[in-house]
């Protein structure tokens, strides 16, 4: 009798790990490890928390848009800097046509909407024609629209003085300050500072909203239809599913949340960044979503939530935990190292997401 | 079934990327106002160094492991020689031939460690050998910039940071620069060829050539056309995929050092980091696809890609008097030209499976009507 | 079976002759000739007039008093002959010399007077310390950037 109970605690152990994800496990202790040392080698605990807060509301949105792609079944978004594009010539055409403050970051919204369905639309019947191929062809369109815009942003004409170069006269500079525009809009609209910690609740707010209409989204007929593409193609069809009208939605879906995402970045980081800057950006994400626990098909908010929040940690945290205790800086090739290892692990499972 | 193999049609489809870059080509020489003779020089020059590389390329798509970008693992192999060879003083073509020994080794860990991976990725190996080259690239700073210096010793304070460990962003390779190049060279109308370099880059050829003739080159092309029947004819499928990445990373080791010879100058940290996207792009360009690719392709490849790479910036800045657009016009077509490449295979790869489905149904009734 | 393994022995062998081949054939030093006066325990051995270093397959450095000159060599001998002027519009002496490099220095300055005079290899050959300038602190941004190359 004995026997059989400890076997079984033992099973129980093991399928927690196994359901918790034995690299989101590492990288879990890796963070709270990273915590604790934290305080004992000089950094600000308080700072860095509310540092990583602060990363959090930024990025989260980004990696919400991962979402409706893993569930379709279109594999994890390499393609981002598509949405991104959107995201970036709404706050450029905002600014351009004059709005400021916070005004400005609700115009930006409305202009890179239909961008992004549009984007998303032909990407999304591009991503039909190659089922199967889909990861690779994102990523190179993702760069093929990078390289392309940087020669619209020279060639566009913009006039705005703030955006502009200011020699020449035209063509927009590589990065454009926010300052007076929608530099900290959402974080401004509510934020509690307790000593040194500053919690932006307003960001938080904005994606906590976004993240329940997606949520919402999933349970309507619509979004289970889109699951059931994403889990079971052939039950999907013979359900008389429009199986490419439903994965064309949930490419436009991640493009117009991927432009949002980019401007919740740019309040909180307060610059635009144009030119090269959106090449890298799908990366992060992905890994994000992935060490929160998703799978190439199928990934779930909670995953959004705590992958973001361990893959902003590990950002915020290693630098200055390193750096004050062997005085050496290995943060940028440990987070290369990570994010990509974990993209590694997430390619080379054939099994389900953990939750 | 109709094999209309050489219908017009269908070579143009086949030969869609590279016409389209010789019409981009013969558009933008004429506006970038060089002339002839520096163009067909500046060409020489980067056949000879960009070759080697290219060819690397050809072993995998060979074993059906689509374009492997996992060649930047072979290129790190090589710089890893490199600096260590310089550290270690030794010149001229002994330097070179050191730097390639070097570079065995840890080419073949890293293949090794690639085709394992991939293995575990069956059908999303591009995805995952493009994962991979940054992963390593991580490690691989890892190694250059913490631990050579500290646990790894070097010796000259002119190759480290000012800190004592970690190397330069650059390292000098003057003493061996063009060593290789300058050999055997002829000079033809004022253009300086390259012999020796031809002649290594002729041997690979060769070595191709053979390679596919022997048991293995055979197997490595079974495993390309169907994994399960070469696996059902007892061929060891994937100790063979792992030994199709392993020769591709030491060429491309091989290739990065003879790169790098003739550029005279390691950039410690970025020399790599686009080698892979670039070759990939120049093999596509020269009318290769993910799954058929040929010497062929390669030449063809090298010349259109880097005639465009040449000329664009110029012609762009006289379209539009603006300099930065032409740089990166020839990123966008770098990129485009893959983006279409995949997207042509992949379609391709669809509507080969539609017709073997169909194929399939109407024989399948056929067996019906027979024997009802 | 035996074959195989006897083989692969044989390449990694053969591979590693040819890299330690290459290390010993391949050591370049820079050479660096002094034309200057060396100070001996009691008493000094002069400068020359003008001396002319010629090495195969470089171009001949020409020296007049307290100048010095470099060449890069690659191997461990070195063959160069001098043409020595003693003095002003003094008749010129050829005389011819092969020094063996030591493998592990690599700048060596020759004080060629000394050498002139018979001296022990002790006293003309000199390992040459360069001195390395305080350079700005370079910064080194390890990143997955994406950039063209050349």
């Amino acid at each position: 009798m004995e026997n059989t109970d400890t076997y079984k605690n033992k099973i129980s152990i093991k399928s927690m790990i196994h359901n918790f994800g034995l690299p989101r496990l590492i990288i879990a202790l890796f963070l709270l490890l990273l915590f604790i040392v934290a305080p004992f080698v000089g950094a600000d605990l308080t700072t860095q928390i509310s540092n990583t807060i602060n990363r959090f509301s930024w990025n989260a949105c980004l990696v919400l848009a991962m979402v409706p792609m893993i569930h379709s079944g279109c594999g994890l978004n390499f393609g981002l800097p598509l949405g991104i594009i959107s995201g970036l010539l709404g706050a450029t055409i905002s600014i351009e046509s004059g709005f400021t403050g916070f005004m400005s970051f609700v115009m930006a919204i409305v202009i890179a909407t239909p961008f992004a369905l549009i984007f998303g639309a032909g990407y999304g019947a591009l991503l039909n024609k190659i089922k199967g191929g889909e990861m690779m062809i994102a990523t190179y369109v993702g760069f093929s629209s990078v390289s392309f815009m940087c020669m619209m942003w020279l060639l566009l004409p913009f006039k705005s003085p703030t955006m502009v170069w200011g020699l020449a006269g035209k063509g927009l500079r590589t990065t454009i300050s926010l300052d007076g525009f929608f530099d900290k809009a959402l974080a401004n609209i509510f934020q509690i500072n307790i000593g040194n910690l500053s919690i932006p609740v307003g960001s938080l707010l904005f994606f906590a909203l976004l993240a329940f209409l997606i949520w919402a989204f999933l349970h309507t007929k619509t979004g289970t239809a889109m699951t059931a593409v994403g889990s079971n193609p052939v039950f999907a069809k013979a359900s008389g599913i429009n199986i490419d009208k439903t994965r064309a939605l949930s490419v436009m879906i991640s493009t117009w949340l991927a432009a949002i995402g980019i401007l919740v970045y740019e309040q909180g980081f307060g610059f635009i960044q144009l030119y090269m800057a959106p090449f890298n950006m799908a990366l992060p994400a992905v890994s994000a979503i992935l060490i929160g626990g998703a799978s190439v098909n199928k990934a779930s908010i909670t995953n959004v939530v705590i992958g973001t929040f361990l893959f902003q940690g590990i950002v915020t945290m290693t630098p200055t935990v390193m750096n004050s205790m062997i005085h050496m800086d290995m943060s940028e090739v440990i987070r290369i190292i990570v994010s990509n290892g974990m993209i590694l692990y997430a390619l080379t499972r054939k099994s389900e997401a953990t939750k | 079934m109709k094999k209309s193999k050489f219908s017009l049609l269908n070579i143009l489809e086949q030969y869609s990327v590279p016409i389209m870059f010789i019409i981009i080509c013969a558009i933008c020489i004429p506006l970038s106002g060089f002339s002839p003779n520096y163009l067909i020089s500046e060409i020489v020059t980067r056949i000879g160094r960009n070759t080697f590389l290219i060819l690397s390329l050809l072993i995998p798509i060979m074993a059906g492991m689509g374009l492997n970008f996992g060649m930047t693992l072979g290129a790190m192999a090589g710089e890893i020689g490199l600096i260590l060879v310089a550290d270690w003083q030794i010149w001229g073509i002994p330097g070179i031939i050191l730097a390639m020994i070097i570079s065995i080794p840890i080419s073949i860990l890293l293949g090794y460690i690639c085709g394992r991976i991939l293995n575990m990725a069956k059908g999303r190996e591009m995805v995952t050998s493009y994962i991979i080259s940054y992963f390593i690239n991580g490690l691989y700073q890892l190694v250059v910039l913490y631990m050579m210096g500290s646990i790894i010793p070097i010796k000259h304070a002119s190759i480290k940071l000012p800190r004592n460990y970690g190397i330069r962003n650059t390292v000098s390779l003057l003493n061996m620069r063009q060593h290789i190049d300058n050999f055997l060279s002829i000079s033809i109308f004022g253009i300086k060829i390259p012999i020796l370099t031809f002649l290594i880059i002729f041997l690979l050829c060769l070595f191709i050539l053979w390679f596919k003739k022997t048991k293995l080159g055979q197997d490595m092309r079974a495993v390309g056309q169907d994994m399960e029947v070469a696996r059902d004819a007892g061929i060891k499928v994937e100790r063979t995929r792992i030994i199709a990445i392993i020769m591709s990373t030491i060429f491309a080791g091989f290739g990065m050092v003879l790169y790098l010879q003739n550029m005279g100058n390691l950039s410690t940290y970025s020399s790599h980091s686009q080698i892979g996207m670039f070759c990939i792009a120049a093999l596509l360009v020269g009318g290769a696809s993910v799954n058929k690719a040929s010497i062929g392709n390669v030449f063809l490849g090298v010349i259109l890609f880097h005639l465009m790479f040449i000329v664009a910036p110029q012609a762009g800045t006289k379209i539009t008097g603006d300099s930065m657009i032409g740089e990166y016009f020839r990123v966008f077509i770098s990129y485009g030209v893959i983006t279409v490449a995949l997207i042509m295979y992949e379609t391709k790869k669809r509507n080969l499976k539609k017709k073997q489905g169909i194929a399939l149904s109407l024989a399948q009734k056929e067996e019906e009507t027979n024997n009802a | 079976m035996l074959k195989k393994i006897l083989f692969r022995i044989g390449t990694v062998l053969l591979l590693i002759s040819i890299a330690i081949l290459m290390c010993i054939i391949g050591r370049g030093h820079t050479i660096y000739f002094d034309n200057k006066t060396f100070e001996l325990t009691k008493g000094q051995i002069d400068s020359l007039y003008k001396i002319e270093v010629i090495i195969p397959k470089e171009p001949i450095i020409k020296l007049n008093k307290r100048e010095r000159g470099m060449a890069t060599v690659i191997g461990q001998k070195l063959n160069f002959s001098l043409n020595i002027t003693k003095e002003k519009n003094a008749p010129i002496e050829t005389t011819d010399y092969t020094i063996e490099i030591p493998y592990n220095i690599d700048n060596i300055l020759i004080n060629l007077p000394a050498l002139l005079n018979g001296l022990d290899k002790n006293d003309y050959m000199s390992e040459f310390i360069i001195r390395i300038e305080e350079e700005p602190i370079e910064e080194i941004i390890p990143n997955d950037e994406l950039l063209p190359p050349e």
